[in-house]
């Protein structure tokens, strides 16, 4: 028994290393997504888009309620895109048939859809209508090929980190997946306009922009992409990974990049104007403009202030980690949070702290904040919600409100009607808080899956 | 649990990933170069354990025919005698039975990190930014290293070499390695001692196609590990061998050769020192570097099959 400690060390040692083993096993981390809310307004009617994850909720709102879900449950019930549909219908409108032939067999292509029989009674139909065998294949293979790529696009969305994207008259959103898909759907019904693959992972957001929107990969481009067709228009090649949602302020475009640069482009034709390399770090966030300034935060710790027109410098703060949230420009004051935990005002002219100190929430916050009212609210990653004095930086309500039974908030905080906050939190639920005066949960809503 | 992981974390994960982070950030942000360097380092610093790995494995050698002695003395008499002097001989022979695996057992944690650096560091997703942003310590020179590097000539680090050369790497070095660590049997071994040969022959073959498997499956920045520190290992193996290593015994896939896979430093193997003990040379000979031959013809043993081992 002399050596019953020894063993006994062992012992213990060999259960410690089980379970620090058994920790590992949990293999890599998906992605998860981090996209924020966007209420839209469609004509006369209302609704909230929330992206969770990999899916889209349109939904009523002050609700769960959905008006439709993306990507649906029954892909046998959704139709092809209106784009493909569009392509094969001109191809049988080229054709030799006559007029009641092709409206038939364009009848049928409205009738595809993303799972079972359709596409083939399609090519099926075609097949015993058109006598040239060239003519006929070509078809058919459009036909399979796009039932092929949508189903496939619909099937993995992987997740959603961008901005949505909505158009001017709010009947088209656009968004990214985290896969590289792009899409853009009919708002009013979830059906999709178009589809298309933009070869390479997609973090950041859509700007839009009329009729052109862009958006940044992690293949190093910004694309500028048609709206309405969805073909690209122009790239633009940045020196590292474009995780930002591009900032557009009159013939300019504004990006940030994984290697530390930030491009003014011209939005027409996609040549540089300036780039700021100034910075130290990666750039993740999102930049904001505002009165010829752009604001951003880098991982470098700073947050910087750029002149738009050329790109030099006015200023810099640091703070003790990461600025990944997109700043709030508000009365000539910039208020940004970091993944320090804290949120900083700095004087818009000079940089200067407008706050006695910077506002510490104990946890990082890597959600965009908004401004409601005469107050600032801030969502920490650890589920806490804060509503801050604009003027003094102190809580407004004298403390936070703790999310009840969630774990984690990444996403940006949306604002609907200067008064509602849309938050999306990492479980499968929307929460809506009044913050225009103060801050009062109006609940959380559990999303339908 | 969650305090054993969270400790593990504080004092090893948190620790590796920064020390990985600013080795990156010295060698231009190439997290690759980091690994090759990181595994060095562990290397020499680890160098006393692998030197003491090899002292004990050459002791156990020499010991051997006496430990053969005891057991034809007390084996099915005094069991309790047997195991009382066994442990003498060991201590008075200066030898830790399991003193062996302790460099494995250090590197296994080390890798378990590693594995977990390699996640947070290297992972794609926005997450593990942020996960990273929490792990790094608040000194500027490694919160300013992000964005890495991931790449490595063809390899993404941080994903699977889905062309399978590091994990072949990894497997084939870890072979050279086993075989050159694992002694070569001794000739009147009991049957439990051949089972034991033959359980730490197979092993040559496990381990390799085992990390073959782990390789195939882990970040190829940790395939880039295991490869560096086992083809280190191969070189400092051989100097630490006197630069004289039977590199035909590599291809010996059946039965090992019952000679040494090293010769001594200050003589032939075949050389017959006066035994200062008659029981403990009366099967054995060892060699100056510590080694165990047999004292009687190499070529045309048999092994208890009656099938010709290992001839040289």
């Amino acid at each position: 028994m002399r050596n019953s400690p020894r063993w006994a060390a062992a012992v213990v040692s060999i259960l410690a290393l089980g379970a620090i083993a058994a920790s590992a096993c949990t293999g890599r981390a998906s992605p998860i997504g981090w996209a924020g809310a966007r209420p839209v307004e469609i004509g006369s009617r209302d609704v909230v888009l929330v992206p969770h994850k990999a899916k889209l909720y349109s939904l009523k709102p002050m609700s769960a309620t959905p008006n439709w879900i993306f990507p649906p449950k029954d892909k046998a019930s959704y139709p092809l895109s209106e784009d493909a549909s569009s392509r094969i219908k001109d191809l049988i409108d080229a054709t030799s048939l006559e007029s009641t032939a092709k409206k038939e067999l364009e009848q049928r292509v409205d009738d595809v859809r993303l799972a079972g029989e359709t596409g083939d009674a399609l090519n099926d139909a075609i097949d015993a209508s058109l006598a040239t065998p060239g003519e006929k294949e070509d078809i058919q293979r459009v036909v399979d090929d796009a039932v092929e790529f949508e189903a496939d696009a619909l099937k993995n969305l992987k997740a959603i980190y961008g901005d949505l994207g909505v158009s001017d008259d709010g009947g088209t959103v656009y968004f990214t997946t985290f896969r590289g898909i792009l899409f853009a759907l009919d708002t009013d019904t979830g059906t999709a306009r178009w589809i298309r693959d933009a070869g390479d992972q997609i973090v950041g957001g859509v700007a839009v922009d009329g009729d052109t929107i862009f958006f940044g990969t992690k293949g190093k481009k910004l694309h500028a992409v048609d709206a309405r067709s969805g073909e690209r228009i122009w790239d633009f090649e940045a020196g590292g990974e474009v995780w930002a949602t591009p900032a557009i302020v009159g013939e300019s475009l504004y990006i940030t990049s994984l290697d530390g640069a930030v491009y003014s482009i011209d939005k027409a034709t996609g040549t540089q104007q300036w780039a700021f390399t100034g910075a130290s770090s990666g750039i993740a966030a999102s930049p904001v403009v505002a009165d010829g300034v752009l604001y951003v935060g880098a991982f470098d710790n700073r947050l910087y202030a750029l002149n738009a027109a050329d790109g030099t410098m006015k200023w810099s703060i640091k703070a003790d980690n990461w600025f990944w949230a997109k700043p709030v420009v508000a009365d000539g004051i910039v208020y940004a949070a970091s993944l320090d935990g804290k949120v900083y005002a700095v004087r818009a002219d000079d940089g200067s702290d407008a706050w006695a100190k910077p506002f510490d929430t104990g946890a990082p916050v890597r959600s965009s904040p908004v401004k409601a009212g005469n107050g600032l609210v801030v969502a920490a990653r650890n589920a806490r919600l804060y509503r801050l004095s604009l003027e003094t930086g102190e809580q407004t309500e004298g403390s936070p409100l703790d999310l009840e039974g969630e774990s984690k908030v990444e996403a940006d905080l949306a604002l609907a009607g200067g008064d509602l906050v849309y938050l999306v939190p990492r479980s499968r639920a929307v929460w809506i808080f009044e913050a225009e005066t103060g801050l009062r949960s109006l609940g959380g809503f559990p999303l339908p899956n | 649990m969650d305090l054993i992981i969270q400790l593990f974390h504080v004092a090893l994960v948190d620790p590796m990933t920064n020390v990985l982070v600013a080795l990156a950030r010295v060698f231009g942000g190439n997290f690759g170069i980091s690994i090759i360097v990181f595994t060095l380092v562990m290397r020499f610093v680890t160098w006393p354990l692998t030197a003491s790995q090899y002292k004990q494995s050459k002791k156990m050698q020499e010991l051997q025919p006496r430990l053969q002695e005891l057991q034809k003395k007390y084996k099915g008499k005094d069991p309790k005698k047997l195991q009382q002097e066994t442990m003498a001989l060991y201590k008075e022979g200066g030898v830790n039975p399991v003193g062996c695996i302790f460099p494995m057992l250090v590197q296994f944690p080390i890798w378990i990190a590693l594995y977990q650096v390699i996640n947070v560091t290297l992972g794609e997703t926005p997450e593990s930014f942020v996960t990273l942003s929490q792990t790094l310590y608040p000194i500027p020179f490694v919160h300013e290293a992000v964005p890495l590097n991931n790449r490595l000539l063809l390899w993404n680090l941080g994903q699977t070499d889905s062309t399978y050369i590091l994990p072949v790497l990894v497997g084939v070095s870890m072979y050279v390695q086993q075989k050159l660590i694992t002694p070569a049997p001794t000739a009147a071994a009991t049957p439990q001692q051949q089972q034991q040969q033959q359980t730490m022959q197979m092993m040559t073959w496990m381990m390799p196609a085992m990390f073959f498997f782990f390789a195939s499956s882990a970040p190829a920045g940790l395939s880039v590990y295991w490869a560096i520190s086992n083809l280190s290992g191969i070189i400092l193996q051989y100097f630490y061998m006197g630069r004289r290593v039977e590199w035909k015994a590599l291809l010996s896939f059946g039965p090992p050769a019952p000679a040494p896979a090293v010769k001594g430093r200050q003589g032939p193997p075949q050389a017959q020192p006066k035994p200062a003990e008659p029981e403990s040379t009366a099967d054995v000979t060892a060699s100056e570097s510590g080694e165990a031959t047999p004292s009687q013809p190499r070529s045309g043993r048999r092994n208890k099959h009656g099938r010709r081992r290992g001839k040289r």
